[in-house]
C-alpha cells in the first residue's frame, strides 16, 4: 500500500499522512491498521505500549472516514494515529502511570489536550510504557515493563516517557504525547533520535495529565519532523479554565519564515556550564558541529554563564520531590486504585496499600519529599530550594538580555546501557542536569536531532535549545532551518533482529 | 545501637504513610543520606533578599465565577472504588464500636 509520492503510510510524518488521507491516496482505517499491525509486530522487542487499543482505535477511524465522506471539514489532525503515555486521562481506558496503586484505574473523564487532539481528528493507538509517575531517566522503574532503545535494545529509551519516544523512533505512529517534569521528553528524544519539545509552562493545559511536579510538569510532543511538532503543539495548546496554571493565551502560532534556511541575525548562547565535567567528549563533538552548522547558516554563537547551573540538580530533586510527596498522598487505597488491607485499620490500610503500590523510585522521592518539607527542615531545605531557584530563574533572564536562545547538549552522555545506573539513584540524577534548568525556569525548549557517535553503534545525540517564555515559535524555526540543512532527523533505527533481545 | 541513618529514615516513611520493609530499610537508609549530602550544597548559596520562586508563571490567585454546574460522572467514580458500598465507598471503620 503506497500512494503517489512512493510512501507507505508507515513513513509519513503526520502533516504527510494527512495530506495522503486527504488526496484519497489511503483511508483512516487502512493507516491505522497498517500502523497497529506494525506495533503488534515489532512492540514484542520494543515494549512501547502497555497495550494497543484496536478497538477503540478501529472505531475512531471508521468514524473519520464517514465524517469526511459525508463532506465534514477534517481537522489539523485528522486520521493521524497517535500514542499517550500512560499519565493521560482518557475516559474509560486505563490509566496507572506505570505503577500498581493505580491499577485497574479508568479515568471518568479525558484531559484537555486529549480532547484537542481527538478534536483534531487523530487516533490514539495505546498507552505507552513509561517510569512510574514519571519518576526516572530510563524507563526501568515501571511495574508493567521496560522499553528498548530502538537504536540498541540493550540500551534505555531515555524517561520517563520511555514508551511514547520508541514508539514514533520505531515507526509505531508518527506522533505523541509525553510529559515533560525534568527532560522526561527531551532526554528520551535524545536517546532515541527524534524531536521533543517541552513548552513554555503553562502553554499546555495540565487537566487530565496525572501531577508530579505541577510547578513543573507540561505535556509535550514528540515527532520525527518539526512541521509535526508544531502541529501538535498549535493544536493541544491554549487556555483552558479548567487548569488555573494555564497562561490565559490563545493556541500556539508558528513563525514561516520567507527564508527557512537563513539564521542571520540569531544570537545563539553557549553556556560554559554545559560544557564542563560529566559531558561525554564524543557527545560534546557533535553537538559542538551542530553548533558550527548554525554558525554557517548566519548565526552568531556568543560564549555566556549559567552560573546557578551548578545547583539545579539539588534544587530540582528538593522542588520536585516536595511537590511529589505532597500529590502522592492521595494513593492512599480509599477512592480508586488497588488497595490493601493491612491490619484492619485506616491508617494501616493506608501504610499497607502504598507500601505494596508503589516501587522503589518513588518511594525514594516521596521520602525526600516528605523530608524537605517537614517541620524543623522545610525552611533549610524546601525554602531555601525554592530561592536558588530564583537565581536559576534570573541566570537565564540575564542571558536573554543578549542572545535569542541558548543551545547545548539534551543529556550529558548517549543511551546508557539498561541496568547501568540503577543501582545507585543519584549518579541517575546527576544524567538530568542539563534538561532541569529550563524546567525550573518554566522555559519552552527543544531537542533535536543533531548527529550520531562515532562509536558505540552510532547512537543518536540530541543538541538541545533553550527559549524566552513563550518563544517556542523561535526554537521551532531553528529547529527547522538545521532539519533542513542537515538529514540527521531522516536517519532511521534499522528494524531489530526477532528475537535478538536478550 | 540505633542507626541514625535508619532513625530519620523511620521517622520519614511514617510522616509519608510508608510501612518500609527491612530490607527497604536497610537499602534506601545509605542512599537517603547521601543523596541528601550531595544536596546539602545548597545551604551554602548567598540567597540574602532573593524573594522565593512559588510558580513558573506569574499567575496568581486565578478565580472562576462561583457558578453552580453539574459535577462529576457519579457512577464512573464509584465504579473505581476498592469497596464500593451502594453510593458510598467503603473504609475500615475509624471509630471503635461501643
Amino acid at each position: 500500500m503506497s500512494g503517489e509520492s512512493g510512501k507507505g503510510p508507515l513513513d509519513l510524518g503526520a502533516a504527510e499522512l494527512r495530506e495522503a488521507l486527504l488526496a484519497g491516496e489511503h483511508t483512516v482505517v487502512e493507516v491505522v491498521e497498517a500502523h497497529l499491525a506494525r506495533a503488534r509486530e515489532r512492540d514484542g522487542e520494543l515494549s512501547a505500549f502497555q497495550f494497543l487499543d484496536d478497538e477503540r482505535a478501529l472505531a475512531r477511524a471508521r468514524e473519520l472516514d464517514a465524517a469526511r465522506a459525508a463532506g465534514e471539514p477534517p481537522g489539523p489532525l485528522f486520521g493521524v494515529p497517535l500514542a499517550l503515555k500512560a499519565n493521560m486521562c482518557l475516559a474509560g481506558v486505563e490509566t496507572n502511570c506505570g505503577s500498581r496503586v493505580l491499577s485497574g484505574y479508568r479515568p471518568p473523564y479525558t484531559a484537555t489536550f486529549v480532547e484537542r487532539a481527538l478534536a483534531a481528528g487523530a487516533v490514539p493507538l495505546g498507552i505507552t510504557q513509561m517510569d512510574e509517575f514519571a519518576m526516572g531517566s530510563s524507563g526501568e522503574n515501571s511495574a508493567y515493563g521496560c522499553p528498548r532503545n530502538p537504536w540498541d535494545p540493550t540500551r534505555s529509551a531515555g524517561g520517563s516517557s520511555s514508551g511514547s519516544a520508541v514508539a514514533v523512533a520505531a515507526g509505531l505512529c508518527p506522533i505523541s504525547l509525553g510529559s515533560d517534569t525534568g527532560g522526561s521528553v527531551r532526554q528520551p528524544a535524545a536517546f532515541c533520535g527524534i524531536y521533543g519539545l517541552k513548552p513554555t509552562y503553562g502553554r499546555v493545559s495540565r487537566y487530565g495529565l496525572v501531577a508530579f511536579g505541577s510547578s513543573l510538569d507540561q505535556v509535550s510532543p514528540f515527532a520525527r519532523n518539526v512541521r509535526d511538532l508544531e502541529l501538535v503543539l498549535e493544536t493541544i495548546s491554549g487556555h483552558d479554565p479548567r487548569d488555573s496554571t494555564s497562561l490565559p493565551l490563545p493556541p500556539f502560532e508558528p513563525e514561516r519564515p520567507a527564508e527557512l534556511m537563513r539564521l542571520a541575525g540569531l544570537r545563539v548562547g553557549v553556556p560554559s556550564q554545559y560544557r564542563g565535567e560529566g559531558l561525554d567528549a564524543e557527545v560534546g563533538t557533535v553537538c559542538d558541529a551542530a553548533l558550527a552548522q548554525l554558525e554557517s547558516m548566519g548565526a552568531e554563537l556568543v560564549p555566556i554563564e549559567l552560573p546557578s547551573t551548578e545547583h539545579a540538580i539539588p534544587t530540582y530533586y528538593v522542588v520536585a520531590t516536595a511537590e511529589a510527596s505532597s500529590n502522592l498522598a492521595r494513593y492512599d487505597g480509599s477512592l480508586y486504585g488497588a488497595r490493601v488491607e493491612g491490619d484492619g485499620s485506616l491508617q494501616g490500610m493506608f501504610a499497607a496499600t502504598r507500601e505494596a503500590g508503589f516501587g522503589e523510585e518513588v518511594k525514594r522521592r516521596i521520602l525526600l519529599g516528605t523530608y524537605v518539607l517537614s517541620a524543623g527542615y522545610y525552611e533549610a531545605w524546601y525554602g531555601q530550594a525554592l530561592k536558588v531557584r530564583t537565581l536559576l530563574r534570573r541566570d537565564f533572564e540575564r542571558a536573554f538580555e543578549s542572545v535569542d536562545l541558548v543551545a547545548g547538549p539534551t543529556a550529558p552522555t548517549g543511551a546508557f546501557r539498561l541496568g547501568e545506573k540503577t543501582s545507585d539513584a543519584l549518579e541517575m540524577y546527576l544524567s538530568d542536569v542539563f534538561t532541569v534548568p529550563a524546567s525550573l525556569a518554566g522555559l519552552p525548549a527543544v531537542s533535536l536531532p543533531a548527529g550520531f557517535l562515532p562509536g558505540d553503534g552510532g547512537l543518536p545525540v540530541g543538541l538541545q535549545l533553550i527559549g524566552p517564555a513563550l518563544a517556542e515559535a523561535r526554537l521551532l524555526r531553528v529547529a527547522a532551518a538545521f532539519e533542513a540543512a542537515t538529514d540527521h532527523h531522516a536517519r532511521r533505527p534499522r528494524p531489530l533482529e526477532a528475537g535478538g533481545v536478550a | 545501637m540505633p542507626d541514625p541513618e535508619e532513625d530519620l529514615l523511620e521517622k520519614t516513611a511514617s510522616l509519608a504513610r510508608l510501612e518500609l520493609s527491612a530490607a527497604e530499610k536497610e537499602a534506601l537508609a545509605p542512599q537517603f543520606a547521601a543523596i541528601l549530602a550531595h544536596f546539602q550544597v545548597l545551604a551554602s548559596v548567598e540567597v540574602e533578599g532573593v524573594p522565593p520562586t512559588l510558580g513558573a508563571t506569574e499567575l496568581c490567585d486565578v478565580r472562576r465565577p462561583d457558578e453552580p454546574r453539574p459535577s462529576g460522572p457519579f457512577e464512573a467514580l464509584l465504579d473505581n472504588a476498592p469497596d464500593r458500598r451502594g453510593p458510598h465507598f467503603g473504609v475500615p471503620r475509624v471509630i471503635d464500636e461501643a
